[in-house]
């Protein structure tokens, strides 16, 4: 046991990882993250909130510029400064603020216990090295492995991530491999040290359908067997589904609703999510049938609406949620996990259930 | 939709040759579109659905002879599009349009919209005289959905959606018969992707345009279009009509690929059962023998059925369960009822 | 389907309005603009560079005297009020002479950077849009002079073709501009080509294709406007290197012939032997006015490239 520098909490380590003691592995706590550029702030996050627990899947949900990434890259600690800034808030990994950490503590954290998986694994890979020296480096480098026992653990690895023929292949080049084995191995990268916490951005938008499918179910196996806590980042709503136990909607740098996955898609709350699933086409939607779609576009970030950062768009909206701060993100009563959303109209009936994905209501 | 058949390929075949070694030989070639045939009726949309490297996106560019085929022919109003020379095909490229994919390369950065969407008009001045093309680009404008007022903004000040109105109404403003859109909403947002897809299917019934929608969003594919045409490593496994591939597909492949779309329902996650397939696409340089999909079937075959799916190439036809346009290119097609 | 229940002209109009960037229309051009125009080093730049135009056009302007008027008398005299820049060993004023250099070496560069942009650019759009075999020949022969080093290729050149030391001042231009052009257009024709290539693939291209456009076309609103803009840059920065060559020849010996006043000239008389400790005002005067044309033109083409790079926005 060693006490960590903000000198509060103690940090309980246990096989080089630190250890929540009360299952919560994250908890992110009013986040704020700018962005300075020539034209001006653009506050890209915007007190985001949310936890997530071991062997638990978070999805966040959001189109581009929600700020879904950005969060990703705030919790990891890789945001690129300049131009972007963390502003407030704090991140805590097992009880402890990683944003007031010293660089070289967190450095033992980012990569080792959170790790993190991009959308194109042909850029995140090196590609003047074999792969299999990359994955090896990785042990080398953080557990002081020597080369031998570092390739045994190195071609164990890509087996467990179902790379066919990992020993002839361990010395192959990233282009010499398909899209979606390059994806496998950066898997493997990510999950070489055992992390704790495991954060995919966008991991199958660039693979095709089967292929999609046969990731996900990969990293589904190994969240089981590892217990590792998964946040999952993605504007795909169909992947989402079938993954995720929770999801936190993102819109416009902020969260409007943070729900049990099955009572999210049965019944949103938030007139966002409501649209955003109305507005999937779905397999069974027939020719014809006209697809409901949200009017507008998402505001822009230097120079956003008064009020809630939606009601431009919003079917629903009233006087007051064009004026003012917006909306509070807030808890609604009777669910389990808690649910919440920030929306003023929440409570009322009329918004109340009428945004079942079959209700085809039309702006 | 009419019985008028607009645009008819046979056989289209395109190869890449792949060379190789200082003095650039070839050594063999991509077969990126192997003996494609299908039909293209007036006012419908065929949607073309398949995974990367299938050869849809080549397809949609030899219709648009953007490339040159290696063989095959595509008839448009009964002459063949490939025999065209000069003015000739000049004059034909009125009637066939494109829309891209990506609305961020799509547009010339350095024209303004009006400029863009007159564009057309440049190269076919015979279409609107020249006194009447800012008023004829401005109508373009309103009906895809964007202020006429923009005509001298450029293409960088509007976002993802709105760039692909611009792209649809360059595509439409010589009047054509067929749109090929190859990808053209894949990389918008979800909300924005309905936006275009509503946009499109309007255009349509107002301006009695046939699409080929070129997608590998099964969801979006189906929401589209009249009929449905798989592809799988060059060739056309299946095709029929839209109910006929998504509900009661025959092709093993098809009916992979469908169990594999996500469905946005978390409830029917455990209720859907998943075909899973066995490694990834073979190179299209050196496709299998047979059956290009035998290497990763996964439907239950006798020894003696394996080996006709080894050595016999299947074609398309119709099958046994089959009402007259929905064929299949399996040697043992069976529908597979499938849950969405 | 008859109702359009989406295309949501009213909240695509606010939105757009309500979004300062999208205030006015303004190309890439005019965007670049704005950010250069908030930049000092720009203003500095193109001030200096605009001053050194002058003096190249009107030496007039700047001083009354006449620049071959050089009494042996006030020989290596310093600095004083008459000459604020004293005198060369042959008695002529330094500052004037400075002034009148002015046209010679911006002459040079001027020329040169023009030349080669020219002739790379026209070579480069042409290798990369034909490609095969044109591209080959074009490709090697320009590997061929790129592999010539610029100054002992220039010195090569212009020992190799004789000049009458009397020759007029477009003559003697000429020749160094040609020397520095012949070594200096491999340099644009690959930035060119590869632009040219990166340009040709993108959809618009395809799409002027599938409309139907002719090749000339093509070319012309849409792949030379894409392409340019590297060329105009490295243009840029390379006026002001070719000016420091052109000196450095003259300095040798085998720049521009004695007879006309140049900034390479001048400091390669005031670099005779005892000159520098002697009277030092004839070496620094033109050697820091060269500098600061140098270093203006290159600044310039610095703040251009930071100003349309994308990635910088």
């Amino acid at each position: 046991m060693k006490k960590n520098s903000n000198g509060t909490v103690p940090i309980i380590v246990d096989n080089n990882r630190w250890v929540a003691t009360d299952g919560r592995l994250l908890e992110v706590e009013d986040l704020e993250v700018e962005f300075r550029t020539r034209e001006g702030i653009a506050r890209a996050i915007n007190g985001v909130s949310f936890y997530l627990d071991q062997k638990e899947t978070l999805a966040i949900l959001g189109e581009s510029g929600s700020g879904k990434s950005v969060t990703a890259q705030a919790i990891m600690g890789i945001l690129d400064t300049p131009p972007g800034y963390v502003t407030g808030g704090s991140v805590k990994y097992c009880g402890v603020d990683l944003l007031t950490l010293p660089d070289k503590e967190r450095q033992t954290v980012r990569g080792a216990q959170i790790s993190m998986i991009f959308q194109d694994a042909l850029s995140a890979l090196n590609p003047v090295f074999p792969v299999g020296w990359q994955i090896a480096e990785m042990f080398r480098i953080h557990r002081g492995m020597n080369k031998v026992d570092a390739l045994e653990r190195t071609v164990s690895l890509m087996e467990r991530v179902r790379i066919p023929a990992a020993r002839e292949r361990v010395d192959s080049y990233p282009h010499q491999f398909s899209g979606g084995m390059r994806q496998r191995i950066m898997i493997a990268m990510a999950i070489a040290l055992v992390p704790a916490i495991l954060i995919a951005v966008e991991p199958t938008t660039a693979l095709d359908v089967t292929v999609q499918a046969q990731i996900m179910d990969l990293l589904k196996q190994l969240q089981e067997e590892s217990g590792m806590g998964l946040i999952l980042i993605t504007h795909d709503l169909g992947v989402v589904a079938t993954v995720a136990d929770r999801i936190a909607v993102m819109y416009a740098g902020r969260l409007v609703e943070l729900a049990d996955v099955i009572e999210l898609y049965s019944d949103p709350r938030h007139p966002y999510t409501m649209g955003l699933l109305e507005s999937v086409p779905r397999l069974d939607t027939r020719r014809g049938e006209t697809l409901p779609s949200i009017k507008g576009l998402p505001p822009n970030l230097l120079a956003m609406p008064a009020g809630c950062p939606f009601h431009p768009r919003c079917r629903f909206a009233i006087d007051q949620c064009a004026t003012g701060s917006p909306p509070p993100l807030e808890s609604l009563e009777g669910y389990k996990p808690e649910r919440f959303a920030a929306c003023w109209r929440v409570g009322d009936s009329e918004l109340a259930h009428s945004g079942h994905p079959q209700s085809g209501e039309v702006n | 939709m009419s019985e008028k058949v607009i645009l008819q390929a046979s056989e289209l075949v395109k190869y890449y040759p792949i060379k190789t070694g200082v003095i650039r030989h070839v050594t063999g070639h991509v077969r990126a579109v192997d003996g494609v045939s299908f039909e293209l009726h007036q006012g419908e949309t065929l949607g073309v659905v398949g995974e990367s490297g299938c050869g849809k996106s080549t397809l949609g560019r030899l219709l648009m002879r953007l490339e040159e085929p290696t063989s095959g022919s595509v008839m448009f109003d009964g002459t063949d599009m490939y025999d065209l020379r000069g003015s000739a095909m000049r004059k034909l490229r009125r009637d066939i349009q494109i829309v891209f994919q990506d609305p961020y390369t799509s547009l010339n950065p350095r024209m303004t919209v009006g400029d863009i969407v007159g564009e057309p008009y440049d190269i076919h001045p015979e279409v609107a005289p020249k006194g009447s093309r800012r008023k004829r680009v401005q109508e373009l404008l309103d009906l895809v959905g964007l202020n006429p007022e923009h005509i001298n903004r450029y293409p960088h000040q509007f976002s993802g959606g709105q760039r692909q109105r611009i792209g649809v109404a360059r595509g439409i403003a010589l009047n054509p018969k067929v749109l090929i859109c190859d990808e053209p909403v894949s990389a918008l947002d979800v909300s924005v992707q309905a936006q275009v897809v509503n946009l499109l299917e309007k255009l349509q019934d107002e301006l009695g345009l046939a699409y080929i929608f070129i997608a590998h969003d099964l969801a979006v594919v189906r929401h589209i279009s009249d009929r449905v045409a798989v592809m799988y490593l060059g060739k056309i496994v299946e095709i029929g009509n839209e109910e006929e591939i998504y509900e009661r597909p025959t092709h093993p492949y098809t009916q992979a690929l469908l169990s594999a779309v996500p469905v946005p329902d978390p409830e029917l996650k455990d209720s859907r059962e998943q075909i899973f397939l066995a490694g990834d696409v073979p190179s299209p340089a050196n496709p299998p023998s047979g059956c290009r999909f035998h290497t990763r079937c996964w439907r239950e075959r006798t020894d003696d059925q394996k080996t006709e799916c080894k050595t016999v190439i299947p074609e398309l036809y119709e099958h046994a369960d089959g009402s007259g346009t929905h064929l299949s290119a399996c040697h043992f097609a069976k529908v597979r009822y499938n849950l969405v | 389907m008859t109702n359009e229940p989406d295309v949501p002209m009213q909240s695509l109009e606010t939105s757009a309005a309500a979004d300062p960037s999208l205030a006015k229309s303004r190309s890439l051009w005019g965007d670049a603009w704005e950010i250069m125009r908030r930049r000092p080093l720009f203003w500095i730049a193109a001030a200096m560079m605009i001053f050194f135009l002058i003096m190249a056009a009107f030496p007039e302007l700047f001083t009354s005297k006449d620049p071959k008027y050089c009494p042996p008398s006030f020989a290596r005299q310093p600095p004083s009020r008459d000459a604020i820049f004293g005198y060369d060993m042959l008695g002529c004023d330094v500052y004037v002479r400075t002034v009148y250099g002015a046209r010679a070496s911006i002459l040079v560069g001027v020329l040169t950077a023009m030349f080669t942009a020219l002739l790379g650019s026209f070579l480069g759009t042409v290798a990369a849009y034909f490609g095969g075999w044109v591209d080959q020949v074009i490709s090697r022969l320009a590997d061929v002079f790129f592999a010539i080093p610029l100054l002992l290729g220039a010195i090569i050149i212009m020992y190799s073709i004789p000049t009458d030391v009397n020759a007029p001042l477009p003559i003697a231009v000429m020749k160094v501009v040609f020397a520095l052009s012949v070594l200096g257009w491999p340099n644009i024709f690959r930035l060119m080509r590869a632009s040219v290539l990166q340009t040709l693939p993108h959809e618009y291209v395809l799409a002027a294709r599938a409309l139907g456009a002719r090749s000339q076309r093509i070319m012309s609103s849409h792949v030379i406007p894409n392409s340019l803009t590297p060329v105009l840059v490295v243009s840029t920065i390379d006026l002001g290197a070719y000016i420091a060559v052109e000196a450095t020849l003259s300095f040798l010996g085998i720049g521009l012939p004695g007879g006309i006043i140049s900034w390479g000239r001048a400091i390669s008389a005031a670099s005779g032997i005892g000159f520098v400790r002697q009277a030092p005002h004839m070496l620094v005067f033109p050697a820091v006015t060269l500098s600061l044309t140098v270093l203006s033109f290159i600044m310039l083409g610095e703040v251009i490239r930071d100003a349309i790079d994308p990635k910088m926005r």
